[in-house]
């Protein structure tokens, strides 16, 4: 039954009924809230994004604020991996006020990579989060569009030049390119340290490859151009109650530095006598003597070392004493942090080219193997000859490695103590088969 | 922010829109049922549409199930947890001729419920951050308050003359002492369905739609089932049969009430707004049917304006946890965009429901009514099989039984309403019945 609207007497019952409300009122009502809707959608259209903050400024009264910061990468990404994959993703940038680590979790990490937002060392973060204050600052990003990315300028550089550069010849956090061949590959905690033509280290961090940014089969599969920064790598620190000293300083008036602790930052071996354990090496055209009861067996001529140590007069010889706890003898060195960028310029393939640095693949015998800490050294009987064949990693064997075993061998030409030798590369595409 | 992203924020609010108000006209299911399984949908699609989309979507949905969800509980009688209130006035009015106008007042109420939302919650951000940091160390107290004041607010009636003063006082406490069960037995149930839950692991997170339809909705259609009642011709007004301050006065309630719900975990909809309309001191149908169309939308869409509220991002109801799997507020222009949506998914579901109910009201006193019950009863067992298998089932049986005694004994529904509010308060209160109960 069809009502009319502006009835007062109720339908049902004929009372008569004032002020009822009329449905067509209502419906008016309701398209007022499209004015609130639009309202709301032009707030949200003309919104402009939050001012950014300097770090050093972020503190306790700012605890799960919503900021924005700005500034450059200085560590290289890590992650937290699980049973469910890659559930974190940090990095650290600095603003030049401070430092704060920024963090992205779970279902986000695939649409940063998605969007190529996994940053480098040297790129310029543009970041906006919940931040966190703590122990340590951090920023939890929970939108992609809050993260954005300048990639940094990369220069290139000649691998040899950078495998004998001094401390000063580069600065760390230099952007940079190479172009080699990657010649060892061995896993840490911390990602994978490769070498380029045995002559640069190179840390590929574990971000990289758990995110598939990189893939060390294609890496590995020929002659690279990799991008990354450049670390001053030194295997122990300059402990503060030891001078940094000049050699040639030191040697013009030796008994001033008597019995006195000190570091000599840069010098090179240029004489080795491993019976009295002796090193002689050069600084600057000065030579002195350190003497290690460690040994030296492990220097060569030519290699540029870091020293800590005690100067002495030893039966009438100014020398360096390595002997203490403190003490070291270590070679320091360049290396680069790679990047998520590479590229493949000379693509090669297993053949029988024995040159250096060539993919070869040998089938042959095995006349002789010992077990190594991670791997196997190898005496292969193929084609006649005898090679000499190192697996870095056992994993690199399919089958069961024994005296007799004919084997396929994958791998990459490379030299050892001047002598070639056949490389299986661990986590590349090199492998040992044992076919019977 | 690009124009043309605010388009695409608009137009996935009218899908998840048109798309709630569909699958809302289903009896028995429950909003949350099927955005738990858009959420899995959209975990293996994630990396292709972007989170505020999806988050307008879902929101775009529970608005729409806010209003729409009127229309099963009023005419095929299958109501959820917050509409069994309604329930019993607007059977009265369907019966009265006045489906139309039961819909048409609840629907009122739920858009003044979604003015208060968008307009008022904003301005008092502030106070309401204050609120929740008083109430926060609290809520377990405050959980046993409302247990409490259900509990006790349940009065003695009587049913006319008696043989004899003992056979009076029998009648008297009959009523009382089946709420009280009712209660024990609810609350058993949801102890037991939240510690240990027959539902295989795969549905577990569809675990209280079993307990939940057989309480309120399947125990309705047998009732109807086992009754002789019709649906007689029904009146089209196009006026309805309130005056402004009723509206005013309910609206006023009905907020209050969905907020104090939203604020507090296991208070539902219908509790606040059945508190609340002791506390304003209701009366009438009128009044009721809008506070709880108010309180409803309230309850559910205000819980997420809350989770979006710059000062607050409280966390609280189905849709603000599932949403914050995969996207965290942080911006005042999401929250801009979360109004703009609720207010244009308001807006859209207002009509919706005024004409669904006006088609409904036309046609369904043609359908007989044992046969609509019927197959309405099918639709219900058919969904609960499906999302939560034949355990699902058996459970809802079990529910069923239990929601049938309070209908059959003239108690409070409200009682059912245990199933929620025990295991939580006691969750909340840090004890735990499971190991008492052999489920751990």
């Amino acid at each position: 039954m069809e009502i009319p609207d502006d009835v007062e007497i109720c339908p049902y019952c004929t009372a008569n009924v004032k002020k009822r409300v009329r449905i067509k009122v209502l419906y008016v009502v309701a398209l007022t809230l499209i004015i609130v809707s639009a309202t709301y959608a032009i707030f949200a259209y003309t919104q402009t994004g939050v001012e950014i903050s300097k770090i050093s400024s972020l503190g306790i009264n700012q605890n799960y604020n919503f900021v924005h910061v700005r500034g450059t990468v200085v560590s290289y990404p890590t992650t937290y991996d699980s049973n469910y994959g890659v559930t974190q993703l940090s990095f650290k940038i600095d603003d030049g006020t401070g430092q704060i680590t920024v963090k992205i979790y779970r279902d986000l990490i695939p649409r940063v990579v998605e969007e190529h937002k996994v940053p480098a060392i040297g790129d310029v973060v543009d970041a906006q989060g919940t931040f966190s204050y703590g122990t340590r600052k951090s920023l939890t990003i929970n939108n992609v569009d809050f993260l954005s990315i300048e990639k940094g300028k990369y220069e290139g550089v000649d691998l040899k030049a950078l495998a004998t550069a001094s401390p000063w010849d580069f600065k760390n956090g230099e952007l940079i390119y190479v172009k080699g061949n990657i010649t060892s590959v061995k896993e840490y905690s911390f990602g994978y340290i490769s070498s380029i033509d045995d002559s640069v280290d190179l840390l590929i961090p574990h971000a990289y490859t758990s995110l598939n940014l990189v893939n060390l089969s294609k890496l590995g599969s020929g002659v690279a151009r990799i991008y990354g920064s450049l670390e001053f790598y030194q295997p122990k620190d300059h402990s503060s109650d030891y001078i940094a000293v000049n050699i040639s300083e030191v040697m013009k008036d030796p008994e001033k530095y008597n019995k006195t602790n000190v570091f000599v930052e840069w010098a090179q071996v240029v004489e080795k006598n491993e019976d009295n354990s002796t090193i002689i090496i050069n600084d600057n055209g000065t030579n002195v003597t350190v003497y290690s009861s460690y040994g030296v067996k492990y220097y060569k001529v030519g290699d540029y070392v870091q020293i800590q140590g005690k100067f002495v007069n030893y039966h009438g010889i100014w020398e360096i004493s390595v002997t203490r706890k403190n003490d070291f003898i270590t070679e320091p060195r360049w290396e680069i942090i790679m990047s998520s960028q590479y590229k493949i310029i000379e693509e090669k393939s297993y053949g029988s080219d024995m040159s250096v640095y060539s993919l070869v693949e040998l089938k042959g015998v095995v006349a002789d193997y010992r077990t190594l800490s991670y791997g196997y050294l190898v005496t292969l009987w193929a084609n006649n000859q005898s090679y000499d064949v190192y697996i870095e990693n056992e994993n690199s064997v399919k089958g069961h490695l024994d005296y007799g075993s004919n084997l396929v061998v994958k791998g990459m030409v490379t030299l050892y103590n001047g002598e070639k030798e056949i490389k299986v590369r661990a986590y590349t595409l090199d492998s040992v088969e044992v076919i019977s | 922010m690009m124009l043309t992203y605010l388009l695409m924020c608009i137009l996935f609010v009218l899908l998840g829109t048109l798309v709630g108000s569909a699958l809302s006209m289903l009896p028995g299911l429950h909003v949350y049922n099927v955005i738990g399984f858009f959420l899995l949908f959209y975990f293996t699609m994630g990396l292709v549409l972007d989170p505020m989309l999806m988050v307008l979507m879902l929101i775009g949905m529970l608005v729409s199930y806010a209003f729409v969800f009127t229309i099963p509980s009023i005419y095929f009688s299958a109501p959820d947890d917050s509409t069994m209130f309604v329930l019993m006035p607007s059977q009265r009015y369907l019966k009265e001729k006045k489906g139309h106008e039961a819909v048409v007042l609840i629907a009122t109420g739920a858009l003044i419920g979604v003015m208060a939302i968008t307009i008022f919650v904003p301005i008092f951000m502030g106070v309401l951050g204050v609120v929740w940091d008083l109430a926060i160390s609290n809520i377990h107290w405050i959980i046993g308050a409302v247990i409490a004041f259900m509990l006790l607010s349940e009065f003695p009636k009587d049913f006319g003359r008696h043989k004899n003063p003992l056979h009076g006082l029998k009648e008297a406490w009959k009523t009382i002492l089946a709420g009280y069960l009712t209660f024990f037995l609810a609350g058993l149930l949801g102890v037991i369905t939240f510690s240990k839950t027959l539902i295989p692991a795969g549905h577990a997170f569809q675990s209280l739609m079993a307990p939940l339809i057989g309480l309120f909705a399947t125990s309705s259609i047998i009732l109807n089932l086992i009754s002789k009642y019709e649906i007689p011709e029904q009146n089209m007004p196009k006026s309805v049969d309130v005056r402004p301050r009723e509206i005013v006065h309910g609206s006023v309630a009905g907020s209050v009430g969905g907020l104090f719900a939203a604020f507090i975990p296991a208070v539902t909809a219908g509790v606040g707004g059945y508190m609340s309309s002791h506390a304003f001191a209701q009366q009438g149908d009128k009044s009721f049917l809008v506070s709880m169309g108010a309180s409803r939308v309230v309850y559910y869409v205000g819980a997420i304006a809350l989770f979006f509220l710059p000062t607050l991002h409280l966390r609280r109801g189905a849709l603000a946890m599932g949403i914050n799997l995969f996207f965290t507020p942080e911006t005042v222009q999401q929250f801009y965009l979360v109004d703009a949506g609720i207010a244009l998914a308001g807006v859209i579901s207002f009509f919706v429901v005024i004409y669904a109910s006006k088609f409904l009201a036309r046609y369904i006193p043609k359908v007989n009514p044992k046969t609509l019950n019927i197959v309405v009863l099918v639709i219900l067992i058919i969904l609960v099989y499906l999302m939560t298998s034949w355990q699902g089932l058996i459970i809802m049986s079990i529910a069923t039984a239990i929601g049938l005694v309070p209908v059959l004994f003239n108690s409070r529904r409200s009682h059912c309403l245990a199933v929620i509010l025990v295991p939580i308060w006691l969750n909340m209160a840090g004890i735990s019945l499971a190991p008492l109960l052999g489920l751990w």
